[in-house]
Formats: C-alpha cells, sequence, structure tokens
C-alpha cells in the first residue's frame, strides 16, 4: 500500500527533534508546514511520524492544509452576521459614532448635574432663610390706641416670636403664633418698669 | 528543507502567512495595516467597512471555532455572535494589537462559554464510547496511512474531551492555527509561559488518549 519514502529518515529525525524541543526549549516547537503538508500527503511518512508522537495525526486540521469552509456555508453566516449588524445599528450605533453620548462623558455630566442640583437646592433654602429672619427690631409698633392683642394680630402670619417696642421705655412683647387660627396666641411682656 | 520550526524564531502576529496554497488561514486573507483602518472606519458607524471585514475574517474564525467546537452548528452560532460582540465593542479596539488576534480573543473567550455551557466533556465521552468501537471495527490492522480529515476530525473531538477549555483553546491555536506563543498569550490574557504550560500537558493528555482509545493509527510500522 505504502511504499518507502526517500524522506522518511528525514522526517523522522524532524519529530525526535520537536519532541527532545518540546521538554528543554522555551519557545513553542512545532513542525514546519512543508512537513506538514508532506505529511497530508505521504501515508508512510505520516505512519512513521504518528507512531513517533501520536498528535501528529491531526496534521490534516492544519489550516494551512485543511480545506476551507464551503463557500455557501461562509457567505449564509456573513449575511447573518450583517443582518444582525445593520438592524442593532439602526436602533443604536457603535459606540464610538457617538462621541457625546460616550459612557465617561453621560458619567460626567451626570456628576455636574448633580452638584448643580445640590447647589440649587442650597441656595434656595439659605435665600429663604434670609428673607424669613427679620431684622431686630421690626417696626411695627402699635398705635397709643391699640391693645397688645391686636398688635400681635397684625403680624400673626409670622411663626416666630415676634419683637415689638412699646412707648413704655424697655417694654417689649413678645408673641408666641399659634399654629392654626383655633388655637389661643401666647403673649409676652416684659416690661422692667412694670408695676405689679 | 527545515522541517521544526520555533514559533518565536518563525512567526509574528503582524506577519501575513506564508504559502497556504489557497487554504484557509485566520492569518492569511489581508494586511493587519488595512484591518486596522477598516476597524477605525467600523467604529465610527460604517457598515461597509464592518462588511468588510467580516468577508475577510469569517471564513477563519469559521474554521477556528469548528475545530474548536467540534460541531458546525455551534461555530455558526459562536462566530456570529462574535462579529456582533466585535461590533457593539469596535470603540474598545486597541490598534496596538493585529486585528485579528482582538477578534480571536473575542471568539475563543465566546467558545469557552460555550463550550462550558454545553458540559462538552461528559457529552463527548458517552460519544467517544460508540465513537471507539466505530473505528476499532473499520480500522485496517496497522490503520489507515492518510485519514480523511472529516475521520481526524472525529478523532480530535473525542480525544479534546479530556483537555481542559483552556488546554483546548492553545492546542487549536498552535496547532491547527499556527499561532505564535506571544499571540496565543495575547489572545488568553495571560503570560507565554502559562500558554507553553497548556500546550505541554495538553499534547501530553492527547498522547495518552490517542494511545488508549485508537492504538490503531499510531501502531509502529512494521519495517
Amino acid at each position: 500500500m505504502n511504499t518507502r519514502c526517500p524522506e522518511s529518515a528525514r522526517v523522522r529525525g524532524a519529530v525526535l527533534q520537536l519532541l527532545s524541543e518540546e521538554i528543554s526549549s522555551s519557545s513553542l516547537p512545532s513542525l514546519s508546514r512543508e512537513l506538514k503538508v508532506h505529511l497530508a500527503s505521504c501515508g508512510f511518512c505520516a505512519a512513521e511520524a504518528r507512531a513517533l508522537d501520536p498528535t501528529l495525526l491531526f496534521v490534516p486540521l492544519s489550516a494551512s492544509i485543511a480545506s476551507a469552509p464551503p463557500v455557501e456555508e461562509v457567505r449564509r453566516v456573513s449575511n447573518d452576521i450583517l443582518a444582525e449588524v445593520r438592524r442593532r445599528s439602526r436602533l443604536a450605533p457603535p459606540a464610538a459614532a457617538r462621541p457625546f453620548l460616550s459612557r465617561r462623558f453621560l458619567q460626567v455630566a451626570a456628576l455636574v448635574a448633580l452638584a448643580a442640583g445640590l447647589f440649587g437646592i442650597e441656595g434656595i433654602r439659605l435665600a429663604r432663610r434670609g428673607r424669613a429672619v427679620p431684622p431686630a427690631p421690626v417696626a411695627a409698633a402699635p398705635t397709643p390706641n391699640e391693645s397688645p392683642r391686636d398688635a400681635s394680630e397684625s403680624v400673626r402670619p409670622s411663626a416666630r416670636p415676634l419683637i415689638q417696642d412699646l412707648k413704655s421705655p424697655g417694654a417689649r412683647v413678645y408673641e408666641f403664633a399659634a399654629v392654626s387660627p383655633k388655637e389661643p396666641s401666647v403673649v409676652f411682656i416684659a416690661d422692667p418698669h412694670a408695676d405689679l | 528543507m527545515r522541517l521544526v520550526s520555533s514559533s518565536v524564531r518563525s512567526e509574528s502576529s503582524e506577519a501575513p502567512a506564508e504559502g497556504l496554497g489557497g487554504a484557509v488561514s485566520v492569518e492569511g486573507s489581508g494586511a493587519p495595516a488595512e484591518e486596522r483602518a477598516l476597524a477605525r472606519r467600523a467604529s465610527r458607524g460604517d457598515t461597509d467597512a464592518f462588511a468588510e471585514l467580516v468577508a475577510r475574517r469569517t471564513p477563519g474564525v469559521l474554521s477556528f471555532l469548528r475545530r474548536l467546537l467540534g460541531d458546525a452548528e455551534d461555530a455558526r452560532d459562536v462566530a456570529q455572535l462574535t462579529f456582533v460582540r466585535v461590533w457593539e465593542n469596535l470603540d474598545r479596539y486597541d490598534p496596538a494589537y493585529a486585528f485579528s488576534t482582538w477578534l480571536f480573543r473575542i471568539a475563543g473567550n465566546l467558545a469557552i462559554d460555550a463550550l462550558r455551557a454545553r458540559g462538552t466533556r461528559q457529552r463527548t465521552e458517552a460519544e467517544s464510547f460508540r465513537l471507539v468501537k466505530g473505528a476499532r471495527t473499520s480500522a485496517e490492522p496497522d490503520g489507515p496511512a492518510l485519514l480523511a480529515e472529516r475521520e481526524v476530525r472525529r478523532v480530535f473531538d473525542t480525544c479534546a474531551s479530556v483537555l481542559s477549555e483552556k488546554q483546548r483553546l492553545v492546542f487549536v491555536l498552535r496547532e491547527f492555527e499556527d499561532k505564535d506563543s506571544r499571540e496565543i498569550a495575547q489572545i488568553l490574557g495571560c503570560r507565554e509561559s502559562t500558554v507553553r504550560n497548556h500546550l505541554f500537558q495538553a499534547r501530553r493528555l492527547l498522547r495518552d488518549e490517542i494511545r488508549k482509545c485508537f492504538p490503531e493509527f499510531v501502531a509502529g510500522r512494521k519495517e
């Protein structure tokens, strides 16, 4: 069936060299493409090589020797790939095609928006607080006919204690405004000259 | 003629394959610089550039996955998924590496996921019993001199069931795809010493498995 090949001695030497280099070499020894082609076509040498190194049985699977996949199969797979990619690219182009919507850009934009939101809220809160604190004393002194009660009603909307000057020097009225209209207001008058 | 080549001496991931004689090779179709340019255009949404990359690389990726997975249908599915992943992640491609290296890294990782998902080892072990019996009854007394590619593929799929996913990937990349240790390390994301160790172990395990399951193929010739 297989006549002796004139290359058999060299093939044998090459396989033995391969086996010794596999243990000693720091590289990845492999048979040359030329030898693989020879082994794929010479039954005598292929059998000898397999006897020395059984993994040479797989030489016919080497990309340099093995048959290419059928053209029809390649075409079908390629078409499937491109159809899928075109479908996806209609929904969303590849990331590099969207420089302003890159992941890094979105991260930075989210941080900036968060920071701006926090500063904005805090700023509004500070502004409201500044408006709510009246300058003391408030120029809301009652007329002589007004009772302290009337004076307190004119400033009821505020929830903070009100400080009012009276005619008596040093006298002051503090009102703790009620939470609801049904609750009585508490008024505190402080006058160092009052005669109790 | 030089009969043994060392991956360190003879190959580079940048060097196109030489003398392929019409056979398909993953490195054999196009210069890396051209593919980098195509990848750059594709990353800007140019589907024509991407179609060119697909046309160049689909045959090689299909062959590689077919050998790695041992199943044509799985190979087609993983190939399709590979290119979709490539399209979705083109902005992450580092042009410092050959496009094919990046492509094979994605394909290899997806293939490993597929191998793990289907529990290849258990299934192929079950199949190997039938294959071994079939091979023994059909084989000639001292083994066939020249095995058909299909038969060799079946033997490999059976024997490779003893390998880990990474050992199998390294063996296929080195022995079938003719990749050098540097590029395999880049594809796997590991050191070259790890690649050498995987390959050494893979060869040892495969030798044992072939001798055990297919002794008729490795019988010594009577002079």
